[in-house]
């Protein structure tokens, strides 16, 4: 690899199938599947397997890795179980208008959590020159790209920001959903369900018809809408595509559930709920969920909930192989509060800060520089996703494979018996 | 026939305000209300109603007012401006907290044309909070009932035309009107340095009105350059089969993003009325979007 000359140029001896229903594919949280271009040429030190750490005191990762991150409860809470229990509290026991109350709480979290997930796609890909040398463009050039789409946009509050804006809007929840199909992907391989090219097809076809269709209608008819202060036209769809849209999805999820219903029938065993769960709360932020005004508010929150699980749990792993760290309550809790912290501060600046700095320097309201910084921010967000979760260092093995228990050295645990037939490694 | 239309406003304030004398003498601050018809200039009487003026501007200033739109438009009486609860974007806490309800400070100004009255409830008489009106015509049984607080200043041809739009049997207009943004400025010499939007000619509302982006049918020559510069987009990143790493591949890409971007910001405007271009721009979005996944992977 670029990033380090010392390294020799031997491929890590695991074996590396070029299958795409090898376990051994490397999902990514944006839903792509890495290529074997990386995996097999990436150069490691020939002692790297036998410093590996998997708690095991084995010199190679373990067949079967852990289901969760964390546990059970807190996995289900955190990647999607949170947003459905908020979304039939709130059918159940709110308007679902979307009153102060509920922009208030929207606005908490979204300083605690939505602002810090930007600033973690930042941190994860330029805290070292390593990472920026592997993906140059991304980290370099994109950024000059949009600031230039930045100041053209500033310059041409009327011509040019609505259709930047548009662009974030239309392109957010198509990167919601490539997180969706990444994050059912990794569930499935820690739980040894394959997913081959028929179920991805079908997965990929539910989650992301989960934001096709609603878009597409939304988008229905001769209207503007408004994002803070920036004025923006629909594209004036047919009624039918929308309407086709919903049907491919409903055709897509009936098929995944066929696949899904085929395999618990081959292998006599129920599905990883965890399998499912990405899938269904994709359903419920979407479309489920787009009629209650006051639950949308927190769709952005919750999706970064889901991210800043797995980009915790990975930057704890990384930080503890690369630096031949002991596992340690201590050194976790210390390390996540730094890293939160961070995170907070970075996501603050980019998104309080910021947005009064164009809007000083460029003599424009404020309710048109945030709308067009947040979409700079978060467009620049899409890019650097595709790339972080591709970001190798030939230090650390398997990071999306990670349990927490690995790393405060807890013993290993049996996998719950929520995922009957799984037998413990 | 506008510097006619000036003088006449001119006049139906001279002799009203003649009378009022102080009263009716504007503050140093004027307000801009950008508006998606044009500009309006607003001036205030901070010696008739001073707590209106004050809180006015403060609103105004935090942007209580963007997004707030003219929700009832009566030809032979007022064009008023809703409360901003309403408004199109939610308040941020600080906004919501700032509005507060206004005691009464009605004053001698008359109800003329051009004059900004502030709303309230029946029987209530410190019940105002945001919205207020713009007088169309004279309104005496208004005078001592309502806090008149100010006047229009300047871009009375876009209060004409919120008059003319086309409202619904309860005085609603049938294309949202709104105030984009309001602007302060700290004088009547800033204002005057400053080119106001005028009215555009109104099309009829079964057909398109004026949308965001350039202004008539896409030049077809840009369209085509832009549409040559995505089709070399693409060539490259096929071809960069042929060549290790990933920047010529990559290139090639930010090529077609870039193309694409400006292709939409010339065609989006006119694909409100024409589908099949509206339907070519959606499919195209989400083929970007999947292209730009292999952004800096191997093709």
């Amino acid at each position: 690899m670029r990033a380090d000359r010392r390294l020799s140029k031997t491929s890590i001896p695991i074996a590396r199938s070029r299958s795409p229903d090898s376990i051994f594919d490397y999902p990514c949280l944006d839903g792509t599947l890495d290529s074997p271009y990386n995996w097999r040429e990436l150069p490691v030190e020939e002692d790297v397997i036998s410093k590996h750490k998997d708690g095991h005191g084995q010199n190679h990762p373990p067949a079967q890795p852990p289901l969760y991150f964390i546990n059970a409860p807190i996995d289900f809470l955190l990647i999607g179980g949170a947003s459905i229990i908020a979304f039939f509290l709130f059918k159940q026991f709110h308007s679902g208008v979307r009153d102060q109350n509920v922009i208030n709480w929207g606005i908490y979290l979204m300083w605690a959590v939505n602002w810090p997930h930007f600033s973690a796609t930042n941190y994860r890909l330029y805290h070292s020159k390593a990472n920026i040398a592997q993906y140059p463009m991304t980290a370099l050039l994109v950024p000059v790209l949009l600031t230039g789409a930045l100041i053209g946009s500033l310059w041409s509050p009327e011509h040019i920001a609505p259709f930047l804006v548009k662009l974030f809007l239309i392109w957010s929840p198509y990167h919601f959903s490539g997180q969706s199909v990444g994050i059912t992907m990794i569930y499935a391989k820690r739980a040894g369900f394959m997913i081959g090219k028929l179920e991805r097809l079908a997965l990929s076809g539910f989650i992301f018809g989960t934001f096709i269709a609603p878009t597409a209608i939304g988008e229905t008819g001769r209207n503007t809408n408004y994002y803070f202060g920036v004025q923006y036209p629909t594209l004036g769809l047919p009624m039918w595509v929308g309407e086709s849209a919903k049907v491919m999805m409903y055709c897509s999820g009936a098929l995944f559930l066929l696949l899904v219903l085929n395999w618990c029938m081959k292998n006599k065993r129920l599905p990883p709920l965890m399998l499912l769960l990405p899938a269904a709360t994709q359903y419920v932020w979407f479309v489920a969920g787009a009629s209650v005004a006051g639950f949308r508010e927190f769709v952005p929150f919750f999706h970064s909930l889901q991210y800043m699980l797995i980009a915790w749990s990975m930057q704890l792993k990384e930080k503890m192989d690369e630096g031949q760290i002991q596992p340690s309550k201590w050194y976790v809790l210390m390390e996540s509060l730094r890293w939160g912290g961070a995170n907070a501060l970075g996501g603050a600046g980019l998104f309080w800060a910021l947005p009064r700095l164009a809007a000083k320097y460029f003599s424009v309201p404020l309710n048109i520089a945030e709308p067009v910084v947040i979409s700079v921010v978060q467009i620049h967000h899409f890019f650097v996703d595709g790339v972080i979760w591709k970001l190798r260092s030939p230090k650390v093995a398997s990071p999306l494979l990670v349990n927490i228990e690995q790393m405060i050295g807890a013993p290993q645990q049996r996998p719950p018996a929520i995922v009957p037939g799984i037998k413990p490694a | 026939m506008k510097a006619l239309a000036a003088a006449a406003l001119a006049l139906s304030f001279a002799a009203p305000l003649a009378a009022q004398g102080d009263l009716a003498m504007p503050g140093k601050e004027r307000v801009i209300l950008h508006t998606n018809m044009g500009d309006i200039a607003l001036a205030f009487f901070p010696k008739a109603a001073p707590k209106h003026v004050e809180q006015i501007l403060k609103l105004m200033r935090l942007g209580v007012y963007n997004g707030v739109n003219f929700h009832r438009v009566e030809p032979n009486f007022v064009i008023q401006i809703a409360n901003a609860e309403s408004r199109s974007v939610p308040m941020t806490p600080a906004q919501a907290a700032a509005i507060k309800p206004l005691k009464a400070e009605f004053n001698a100004i008359k109800h003329a044309p051009g004059i900004l009255s502030m709303a309230r409830y029946d029987n209530q008489p410190d019940s105002a909070t945001t919205s207020f009106s713009i007088l169309l015509t004279n309104a005496p049984h208004l005078d001592n009932q309502y806090t008149v607080f100010g006047r229009v200043e300047a871009g009375w041809d876009v209060v004409e035309a919120i008059r003319s739009t086309p409202r619904d049997s309860s005085n609603q207009p049938l294309r949202r009107v709104e105030v984009m943004y309001a602007e302060v400025l700290p004088s009547a010499e800033e204002l005057a340095k400053r080119p106001l939007i005028r009215a555009a000619p109104q099309a009829p509302v079964q057909q398109e009105a004026a949308r965001p982006g350039p202004a008539g049918a896409p030049s077809q020559a840009v369209a085509a350059v832009l549409l040559v510069m995505m089709a070399l987009g693409l060539g490259v990143f096929w071809a960069a089969a042929r060549y290790p790493g990933k920047p010529v591949a990559s290139l090639g890409l930010l090529t077609v993003l870039v193309g694409f971007f400006g292709l939409f910001v010339h065609m989006a405007p006119a694909a409100n009325t024409q589908e099949n271009l509206a339907i070519a721009l959606f499919i195209g979005l989400l083929s970007l979007f999947k292209l730009m996944n292999r952004f800096e992977s191997p093709v």
